[in-house]
Order: C-alpha cells, then sequence, then structure tokens
C-alpha cells in the first residue's frame, strides 16, 4: 500500500517537473523553430535526380506518359518545397511526429525506412504526402490535435495515400477523364470534370479506412479518430474558445468603450454536411459515416491515447501554437496572430515574443488603417504586381465564436484610436522588456505613425485624469458661474469637454495620463514631433488630385535619383526563379527539368556579373548546398519567410516584417542588407516569349530599392539573360 | 588653336563618360565585326558569269553609346561584273564615204569576263536594339549612311560590232565614280561564350546615283549620250541592284 502511494507521488512529482518545465521553457520568450543538424540526403538532390529514381521504379506500365509526367512535376514541387525553408529538420517538432511514426509502424520495420516525416512551418490545419515516401505535417494541424493518437490516425491516413499510389492514380485517372478514355465515367465533359472530384473523394474514403485499420493494429486509442475530425471540421477557428476580454488592451486611463465591444458572439456552427461535389475531400460526416461501422467495434481494451507520453505530445502542441501565432503574421493574418498570443498570454503573461507578436499586428494594422491618403496615390498606378495590396480586417460578420468581439473592436476603432491603443500596449510592453530591441523600435515606429499619419501630437492628450477634470475649477465654473463674461467659442470648448468627461466619447485623450508623466514617454512624443510643426497646417490642408499626383510624381523622382546614387558595394544572391513552359499543344506544360538546369545556369550568370563588376556578393542559395551546409539552408529560410511577407504588403513599406532581430544578425553575417532576386519565365507558343526580373530589396528597411522587368520575344539564350544581369547590376552600382 | 584642342579634349572626356555610363556586354562596349553580305545579282552579272550571288565584305566597328544604341563604323569592299551584254553606241570609220558612223558595239573581253566593278564603302550609322534588349545583344534596326567609292574596270579594246568586227578602243578602261546610298538593316545578334559576336540580318538599300542615272539614260531616246555617260549610269544602276537587298551574316569579337 505505501509502494503505490510512493509510486502515485512519484508519478505526480514527475509530472508537475513536466508541466512546471514546459511552462518553465515559454515563459519568458520563445525561439523560432530552426532547422538543426545536418541536411538529409534527400535535400541534396536535384529535381532531376528525384524523379530519376521514381521513374524506374513507377514510370512505365498502362498509361506510362501519365505517370511519367506526373512523376517529374511532383519531384519538381517536392524539390522546390525541401528547398524553400518551409520543411523542418531535426527540430523538435519534426522529431516527436517521427517518434508516433514509429509507433505507427513498429510492425513494418521496413516500410517504415521508406517513410520520412518532416514538419511544415504553415499555419493551415493540413497534411499532405508525395509518392516518394515523403509525408509534411503543418504546425497550424499540431496546434489543433487533442492527442497523440489523433496525430497517428493523421499519418496513417497518409501513408495510405502513398502505400496505395493515390497521388499518381487520381493523376491518371484526371488525364484519363479529360482525353474521354476513362472507364470511370464516359458521360459529358461535365460529368467527367465532377468525376475527377469523385475518384478523389474515393480515394479519401480509402486513406481513412485502411488509415483506422493500420491504427487498429497499433496500441492507439481507435475511438479519438472521432476527434480527428472534430479537428477537421473546425479547423477554421483558433486552437482555443477563450473569451476575450477587452480590458486586455486597456489600463487605469484608457478605457475602450463599449460601442466597440460585441456583447454577444456568433455561434460556431456545426455544419458537417456541406456540398462537397467540387471539393477532393468527402464532407466530414460522410468520412465519419465511412468508418462509422469501424468505430463501433469495441476493441479498445489496452488502447492509449497516448503511447509516447502526454507531456512530450503537450510540449509539442505548445511549441505549434507558439510557432503559429509568428506564422499568422507571415500570412498577414494579424487578429488571429492576436488572438493567438492573446490566448497563450493567459498562460505565460510574461512572454515577450507573444507581446512582441500583437504589437507587431496592432502595428501593422494600425499602418494600414491611417495610410488611406496614400492608398488613394497608389491607386493610380495600379499596373505593377506590386501595387499596393491594401489589408483590411476580415468582416467580422463572417466569424464564429469569441475571437469575433476582437474582430469587431479592431474594425470599429477609428484610425487614430487604434494607433493610441497599440501605442499605449506597446510602450507599456517596451517598459516591461525594456532591453527588447522590437518592442522599442515598434514603440518609436507607433510615435511616428502617431505623429505623421495621424496628426496626434502631445497637445491632443489630457494630462489630467477625467476624476481630476470633473472635480476641477473649469468645468465647474461653467455650471456655477453663468453670469461671468465667457466667449462663446470657449462656452463650446468647455461643453465638449464636460461631454467628452461624462461619457465614452475622444476616450483617447486621457489614454496616457500617467505615460505623459513618464520621461521617456514624453521625450519619444516630442522627438516624433520634433520638427513638424508647420507641416502639419500644410498637412491638414486636402490635396487636390492634381497636387496628389504633382506628389506623387516627386516621389518617384525621389527615389530614381535614389537609385542612380545607391552605389551598393555587396549584394546577398538568393535562389533565382526559372520556369520553362511549352504551349505549343493544347495544354501549357511546364519543362522541369530544363527549368531546373537553367536556374542553375542563372546562378552562374550572377556570379559572373557580380564578379565582372567587382561587387562583393553572397550566394545564399540552396542549389548545390551540401550536407553540412545547415545554417545556409536556415539562413535561406528566413530570407524566403521575409520575402513572402514582404510580397504581401505589396507596395506598403510601412508594414512591418518579421523576424526582425534575426534578418539584422544576418545582414551583419553577411555584410549586405540588399537581396537580390531575379527570375525568367520562358514561355514556347508560337513564338518564344520571355518575362525577365530583377529585384532588389533592402531588408533592413523593406523598401524595394529596383524592380526591373524586361519582355521580349526570342530564345532565352544565355548572353541575352547575361546582358539583362549585367545590365541590372550595373545600374546598382554604377555612380 | 589652343582654345580648340581644348574644346575637343573636353568633348572627348564628356563622351567617353558618358558612354561609361552604358553597360554594354559584361562591361565590353566596342564590338569588331567581320560581316559578310551577299545578294542575288537581280538579272545582272556576278563576278564572273550571269546571274549568282554577289558578296561584300565588311568590316565593322560597332561601340554601345546608349543603353540600346550603337554607333557604327564600317568599311566594306565589293567586286561585281557589269553590264555583260549591253551594246554601246560607238563611233567606227565608214568605210564607205569617209568620216565616222554610229554603230551598236558590244563588250566581250578574250576570258569571257564582264566589265568589273569594285567599290570600297565607308558606313556610318547607328544601331537601335529592341525594347527589352541591352545593346549589343539582341534584335536590332540598323541606319546607315553609305559612301561608295567605286571603279570601274575593263579592256579597251574588247568592244565588237557585228559587221564591223572588233571595232576599236573606247574610253580609258579605268573610271571612278562617287555615290552614296541610305540602308536600313533589320538584324541579329548574339553573343558566344562571352566573347564571340554572332551577326545575322537583312538590309534593304538605296543608292540614290542609281536611280537619277537610270532616269538620265532612259531620257536618252536617240542614243546621243557618250560611252563615258552609259557607263557612269549602268555602273550607278548596277550599284543600286547592288545595295537592294543584302542578306548578311557576320562573326566578330568583344574588343574592350
Amino acid at each position: 500500500m505505501l509502494k503505490v502511494s510512493f509510486v502515485k507521488v512519484l508519478f505526480f512529482c514527475t509530472l508537475l517537473m513536466f508541466t512546471m518545465g514546459a511552462k518553465a521553457q515559454f515563459s519568458a520568450d520563445y525561439t523560432p523553430l530552426k532547422s538543426t543538424g545536418t541536411l538529409p540526403a534527400e535535400f541534396l538532390k536535384t529535381a532531376r535526380a528525384l524523379s530519376k529514381e521514381d521513374l524506374s521504379k513507377n514510370g512505365y506500365g498502362k498509361d506510362r506518359m501519365a505517370k511519367q509526367q506526373f512523376i517529374i512535376s511532383s519531384n519538381y514541387v517536392l524539390n522546390n518545397l525541401l528547398l524553400s525553408g518551409s520543411v523542418l529538420i531535426n527540430d523538435p517538432l519534426g522529431e516527436y511526429v517521427n517518434k508516433v511514426a514509429d509507433e505507427v509502424l513498429k510492425n513494418d520495420p521496413e516500410l517504415r525506412k521508406k517513410f520520412h516525416f518532416y514538419v511544415t512551418k504553415s499555419p493551415e490545419v493540413n497534411a499532405h504526402a508525395f509518392d516518394g515516401g515523403f509525408i509534411f505535417i503543418n504546425v497550424g494541424l499540431l496546434a489543433q490535435l487533442e492527442n497523440e493518437a489523433q496525430l497517428a490516425f493523421v499519418l496513417a491516413h497518409e501513408i495510405t495515400h502513398i502505400v496505395k499510389k493515390h497521388s499518381v492514380n487520381a493523376y491518371v485517372e484526371r488525364t484519363r477523364l479529360d482525353n474521354g478514355t476513362s472507364d470511370y465515367d464516359e458521360g459529358s465533359y461535365e460529368t467527367r470534370n465532377l468525376a475527377k472530384y469523385r475518384f478523389s473523394q474515393e480515394n479519401e474514403s480509402e486513406a481513412d479506412v485502411e488509415g483506422l485499420n493500420m491504427l487498429r493494429q497499433t496500441n492507439y486509442s481507435v475511438k479519438t479518430v472521432n476527434g480527428a475530425f472534430d479537428v477537421l471540421q473546425y479547423s477554421y477557428l483558433p486552437f482555443e474558445l477563450v473569451d476575450f476580454k477587452k480590458s486586455f488592451f486597456e489600463d487605469r486611463f484608457l478605457i475602450l468603450p463599449d460601442t466597440v465591444f460585441l456583447k454577444k458572439t456568433s455561434e460556431v456552427k456545426s455544419n458537417d454536411d456541406y456540398d462537397d461535389s467540387k471539393s477532393t475531400h468527402p464532407n466530414i460526416r460522410k468520412r465519419r459515416a465511412a468508418i462509422e461501422a469501424q468505430l463501433k467495434v469495441n476493441d479498445e481494451a489496452g488502447r492509449k491515447k497516448y503511447l509516447l507520453s502526454e507531456e512530450q505530445f503537450k510540449k509539442c502542441r505548445e511549441t505549434a501554437r507558439f510557432e503559429i501565432c509568428r506564422l499568422y503574421l507571415l500570412d498577414r493574418d494579424y487578429v488571429n496572430a492576436i488572438y493567438a498570443s492573446y490566448i497563450l498570454l493567459e498562460k505565460y503573461p510574461d512572454n515577450v515574443y507573444l507581446k512582441k507578436t500583437i504589437a507587431r499586428a496592432l502595428y501593422n494594422i494600425t499602418v494600414n488603417k491611417s495610410t488611406e491618403d496614400r492608398n488613394l496615390f497608389n491607386k493610380e498606378k495600379n499596373d505593377s504586381e506590386l501595387s499596393s495590396k491594401e489589408y483590411k480586417i476580415p468582416d467580422y460578420s463572417g466569424i464564429e465564436g469569441e475571437s469575433q468581439r476582437l474582430y469587431y473592436m479592431l474594425e470599429n476603432l477609428t484610425s487614430k484610436e487604434l494607433n493610441t491603443v497599440a501605442l499605449a500596449y506597446t510602450y507599456r510592453a517596451h517598459k516591461a522588456h525594456p532591453d527588447d530591441y522590437v518592442l522599442k523600435m515598434l514603440t518609436d515606429s507607433l510615435f511616428s505613425e502617431m505623429v505623421n499619419a495621424n496628426h496626434l501630437y502631445p497637445g491632443n492628450f489630457s494630462l489630467k485624469t477625467k476624476l481630476e477634470l470633473k472635480d476641477s475649477d473649469t468645468v465647474k465654473a461653467i455650471n456655477i458661474d453663468t453670469t461671468a463674461e465667457v466667449s462663446k467659442y470657449s462656452k463650446i470648448k468647455k461643453q465638449q469637454e464636460k461631454v467628452e468627461i461624462n461619457t465614452d466619447e475622444n476616450f483617447i485623450k486621457y489614454a496616457f495620463v500617467s505615460f505623459l508623466k513618464e520621461k521617456e514617454f514624453e521625450e519619444s512624443f516630442y522627438r516624433a514631433t520634433h520638427g513638424l510643426t508647420n507641416r502639419v497646417e500644410k498637412e491638414e490642408v486636402i490635396l487636390s488630385v492634381s497636387e496628389r499626383k504633382a506628389i506623387s510624381k516627386a516621389k518617384e523622382l525621389e527615389a530614381q535619383s535614389k537609385i542612380a546614387s545607391l552605389k551598393i558595394e555587396s549584394i546577398i544572391f538568393i535562389d533565382p526563379f526559372y520556369m520553362k513552359i511549352n504551349a505549343e499543344g493544347r495544354d501549357e506544360i511546364v519543362n522541369y527539368f530544363e527549368s531546373e538546369d537553367k536556374q542553375v545556369a542563372l546562378l552562374e550568370i550572377e556570379k559572373k556579373c557580380a564578379e565582372q563588376l567587382h561587387l562583393n556578393y553572397e550566394m545564399l542559395t540552396t542549389r548545390g548546398i551540401a550536407e553540412t551546409d545547415i545554417e545556409k539552408y536556415n539562413n535561406n529560410a528566413l530570407l524566403n519567410d521575409w520575402l513572402v511577407e514582404r510580397f504581401s504588403h505589396g507596395d506598403n513599406a510601412d508594414e512591418l516584417e518579421s523576424g526582425a532581430e534575426e534578418v539584422k544578425e544576418l545582414i551583419n553575417k553577411l555584410g549586405s542588407k540588399y537581396v537580390v532576386w531575379a527570375g525568367v519565365f520562358n514561355k514556347k507558343g508560337r513564338v518564344y516569349r520571355n518575362k525577365y526580373f530583377f529585384m532588389v530589396f533592402n531588408i533592413e528597411n523593406g523598401e524595394i530599392v529596383k524592380f526591373e522587368t524586361r519582355f521580349n520575344k526570342g530564345r532565352d539564350n544565355i548572353d541575352l539573360i547575361t546582358s539583362f544581369v549585367y545590365s541590372s547590376l550595373f545600374n546598382l552600382v554604377k555612380s | 588653336m589652343n582654345y580648340k584642342v581644348i574644346i575637343t579634349a573636353v568633348s572627348i572626356v564628356v563622351s567617353l563618360s558618358c558612354f561609361s555610363q552604358v553597360p554594354g556586354y559584361m562591361g565590353k562596349r566596342c564590338v569588331i565585326l567581320y560581316d559578310n553580305y551577299f545578294s542575288p545579282t537581280f538579272a545582272a552579272t556576278a563576278q564572273n558569269k550571269e546571274g549568282g550571288i554577289n558578296t561584300t565584305h565588311c568590316l565593322n566597328m560597332d561601340y554601345v553609346i546608349k543603353q540600346r544604341t550603337n554607333f557604327c563604323l564600317s568599311g566594306q569592299y565589293f567586286k561585281t561584273g557589269v553590264i555583260g551584254d549591253e551594246s554601246y553606241y560607238v563611233e567606227v570609220p565608214n568605210t564607205n564615204g569617209g568620216g565616222v558612223e554610229n554603230v551598236s558595239a558590244t563588250y566581250m573581253s578574250p576570258e569571257n569576263v564582264p566589265m568589273q566593278l569594285q567599290s570600297y564603302n565607308l558606313g556610318i550609322g547607328f544601331k537601335f536594339f529592341g525594347r527589352a534588349y541591352v545593346a549589343p545583344v539582341g534584335k536590332y534596326q540598323k541606319l546607315e549612311l553609305l559612301l561608295l567609292f567605286s571603279r570601274l574596270t575593263y579592256k579597251k579594246d574588247a568592244f565588237y560590232s557585228y559587221g564591223y568586227g572588233k571595232s576599236g578602243t573606247y574610253g580609258t578602261g579605268d573610271y571612278s565614280y562617287n555615290n552614296f546610298a541610305f540602308t536600313y538593316t533589320l538584324g541579329r545578334q548574339h553573343i558566344l561564350f562571352d566573347k564571340i559576336v554572332i551577326d545575322m540580318g537583312t538590309r534593304v538599300g538605296f543608292a540614290v546615283g542609281g536611280l537619277v542615272g537610270q532616269l538620265d539614260a532612259s531620257n536618252d531616246y536617240y542614243g546621243s549620250s557618250t560611252i563615258e555617260e552609259d557607263f557612269k549610269s549602268q555602273v550607278a544602276f548596277r550599284i543600286l541592284r547592288h545595295q537592294l537587298i543584302n542578306f548578311h551574316i557576320g562573326i566578330g569579337f568583344l574588343a574592350f
């Protein structure tokens, strides 16, 4: 008896230690996931090499052409995915997923050897498989799962796809249906088109059934599979439903009015029987129904939700949840980034990473809200791919659950109000973590935004609280001494003040009562306003269209002269883009192998031209990467993330990209802040057509220093591309 | 004098510094090219026979002066046959009544080689590369002014007249003519191994003197023109036809 008690105590102590350990890990900060160790062999292979291996195994027999096309294209996509930096190598999440995969395939070690499991940095609740044995689990899925058994089922489902060759079969069937040679459906074009979805849905159902069978062969709980379908059904919701309190952004002086806060939020609907006729997956109700019979078999005895450990699962899920906050930012899903961080902050109130995520998201929403004037200019030159991609807060009415309050609030705050709320939040975070570079930078940026975009100055904020003003003589004087001679305008102002004091109106005026008494806040505010006293009046004048155009033109000229005097001495090249398409026939076919070869050739051209111009360069490319180049792989991943985010911002250079600290480190390490991304799109139709582009980014401030495009007819000969690249680089370095 | 030297020097320095602002190909802006132009003879003669292809040898020097513009200097040489079976009105002694009479004579050299026209040309012009290209690579249009310094040589005693046999010697056997032409070329340049330049294209040209000479000749209903005048108009017309259309292919290198 005593022994049992001791074991119990020991167990609980261990559990407590694990829980506390996990909590301690996330309590102060969080470091985003990075790849470590050495690069696996598959990362070192070209798409051509990967395809050759596959072709020798599967590229023959009936429908040989379609199979070969599929193998080549899927390996090209796979190769690009592996080298994009989105895939994590030897990371804690990947290690955990691999351990679960070991459990799932415990009975078939030979089969296990054929599979490679990786975690991909995507907030989407999804997993996907490539026929070569590659299974990718998104961080977004790991953040939502409820237990280890659910993960095991997802893995079993994906393994079935590969074992049954679903992808290649679906491709072959789609080709047959397109050509009208399919036995699956010989109907009209319309019905054949729908049959493609039906075929895919049958594959999915088979993967569910076979996956469940595979799970049954392990000791994982089978009943949890229903929960996995819940995860899929509600994947559009955040990973937790937590009541969002407006007090989160408030303090003693900043009180948000009730009008910006929804009293009742929309309930979460439970529609699992949606129209799936044009979906690759059957709807959730059908998927549940397909395995219902199997789930009824009661063989749960000895089965567990966790074969590894609950702690490991929870640690993995918590890491995924932290990671997803950053991924939401990259995806420009700012409201979800705030909400996810808010949920985690309830658990880890001192975590600086979460506060930074919220501050970043607030800043980016603020700059988008307060740049309507600038966007008016940009609408006039909407012809570029980088034209303004204005961010709009998603309509709150389409949101279900508790997070709807946050959407509503952010949507209904005016630009000035939002700027004030963002500054108050960020400044508080900065005060709590004074050494944090990003929080300091964000605070300064929000001050600048406040002055330059929203025209709010220290004078717009009260130094006294509402209560103090209520008791003050000035207000009372209006009430009592009515006979005194007071000007009409003075009376109006005092009446307005009285209204503000008694209601929520102009609540931002009282937001900084305590902050304005702090030296740092006051100094930062005055620094931002310094020298702008005269500009205020000018900016407040409503400009005519011609005046706006003139300003826009002047800005363009300023930008041009800036380029002319850049005299860049050192640059970073990243993997260029190259795509060759054959459009001679009915369909456009990508020449994958040739595209890959040409990409390497373009890299060589870049090197050659930079050397000719005596330009210092760093090749941050993954083509020909070595096994030990994990740092290069991570740096490339960082830049890819940065670029994806920068592109999503369009020409809005004010929006801040994530990973500022890492980028700063990278600049110091590589000795340059200029990143060059070039590419060629070559299409062979009746004539050859080329589209060449060359972009230079300043990764320090997000500025697009140069964006050049060239279109011409003709082959994409090396001399032609060399002349383009040289000319582009020449313009960067010339005096 | 000093003032002129200074102005010239300053102009050169300014021009060179302007040119240094263009990329060229990998920093190289000067192209030396040998082009071979060939054209169908259009009812005229080639060097040694009727019909066939005429060729022109051309040495070009192109210099990139703007992102898409080359300044071109060229020296050309061609040699071709002229006239062949044309009849000339020549004066022969009248064997019946004394004096001279005008008869029609034909040039028939002993080796059956037609009169030879050699031309040394100087070209000056500009190549304008297409909008998306960077000189000196890609498709271009070239406008050129050709100064033609031509020379006609023949055996002056090789004229025969029907019924009279060899009809004496005529002219000096060596005439020089100056002419000019405007040409327009559509071409394309490639660069191999970052060094070798390949050039190809089609040129149409118009030698103004050829048309004028031909108009004069066609107005000469009564055969009143002298043999020198005949030579002149026929040479000019020959050049006109020669310049009318030419195809070319060339090879060269990037000099500096």
